[in-house]
């Protein structure tokens, strides 16, 4: 990348405003952007013990990068890997914003691809991400009165796949159920 | 990850929806958050970092816990009761440092406290690294919102340029800069 490629790297930070799209659809009340979720799954990412060996530097690298695209696309709500034509226009924008030469291409790539053990953890680290969002939101009731936060739990219980991934996955969980109760 | 390490997950999560106060100050609605802006310096650290012949890896973990204290004290600044009061550095450290040593006694937090600590001494060309990229995204921002004239017209973005030039320590860092300056001043 040149050192001073600033019109790409303003359109790159367009994810600080992009705002995620499930949340929209719960009304949730001044939902986060994808840079803070990205900010989040990197956080976890660099937290949680895997109690196996991975290359921590590059899950942390996939963390941040995993979402660029977005700053082209716009969050789509589908899962990329139920839909080809989703995965297709999510790689187009990434080609166009990352050197083909660059590492960093080839990073977003192996996460796209979830065949490593990072890029799975990676994955993970991005449900969990989500579901203790929504268990913040159950905690300040910061949706619609028709609205729930059961699907994000729903979702995430299907495509959580690492031992670590699941044990955290149980304690938020937890967390949502006895909120939910009370 | 035990139990209570979700409560802790939970209040740094705070930093989703603390807004930097900076932004606040000049009108801007709805600014960016605390996380947001962390997520943009990890990003900058991860495009320049071997520029400055530093392990990327390196920098975005440095990158990642800077502003984690923040989860409990708030963005400082937002603490002013009015103008004419300004915390210090050292009072600003000081809350920082008792809110970093609350982490959870586990080791992977033990190795964020010795990173904050590297970060803080600034000693390091990592360290001082990873504070230009964080004036730097600022200083993107602070060019993206004058673009968009999302601030108060009577506050322009001057004073963000003014505090980030005299402080920045590398060379990756003072060209980004002078690019940035020079697009904010033809926008102005």
């Amino acid at each position: 990348m040149e050192l001073v490629d600033l019109d790409r790297i303003l359109k790159l930070t367009n994810l600080k405003e992009e705002q995620r799209t499930g949340w929209q659809i719960q009304n949730v009340d001044r939902p986060e952007t994808v840079a803070a979720h990205s900010w989040g799954a990197s956080l976890l990412t660099l937290l949680v013990d895997t109690k196996r060996s991975i290359d921590r530097q590059k899950a942390v690298r996939m963390a941040i990068l995993h979402d660029i695209e977005q700053s082209l696309t716009g969050d789509i709500p589908t899962r990329p890997d139920t839909d080809r034509d989703v995965f297709d226009r999510e790689l187009d924008a990434a080609e166009a914003l990352l050197d083909a030469q660059d590492e960093m291409l080839e990073t977003w790539k192996e996460k796209q691809r979830m065949e490593t053990f990072e890029a799975k953890f990676v994955e993970d680290m991005e449900q969990l991400d989500m579901v203790i969002q929504a268990l913040r939101y159950d905690k300040d009731q910061r949706y619609g009165e028709d609205g729930s936060m059961d699907e994000f739990f729903r979702t995430a219980d299907q495509n959580i796949q690492t031992d670590p991934g699941k044990e955290l996955f149980k304690k938020v969980r937890r967390e949502y159920e006895s909120c939910k109760e009370e | 990850m035990r139990q209570e390490d979700v409560d802790f997950l939970l209040e740094s999560y705070n930093l989703k929806d603390e807004p930097r106060t900076g932004w606040l100050f000049r009108g801007v609605k709805n600014p960016e958050t605390v996380a947001s802006h962390v997520w943009g310096v990890k990003f900058l650290c991860l495009l320049y970092a071997s520029e400055e012949g530093l392990e990327a890896g390196e920098t975005v973990r440095m990158a990642v816990v800077q502003d984690l204290p923040e989860a409990k004290t708030g963005d400082l600044v937002s603490q002013k009761h009015d103008d004419r009061y300004e915390r210090t550095d050292e009072e600003k450290e000081e809350m920082e440092r008792l809110a970093i040593e609350e982490l959870p006694p586990e080791h992977r937090f033990n190795e964020i406290i010795d990173l904050w600590e590297e970060y803080q001494e600034r000693n390091s060309h990592t360290a001082k690294f990873v504070k230009d990229m964080d004036m730097i995204d600022m200083c993107i921002q602070a060019l993206k919102y004058e673009r968009q004239e999302r601030n108060s017209p009577e506050k322009p973005m001057d004073e963000f340029f003014e505090f980030t030039q005299p402080r920045l320590n590398t060379d990756t860092g003072e060209k980004l800069f002078e690019e940035l300056k020079r697009r904010y001043k033809a926008t102005r």
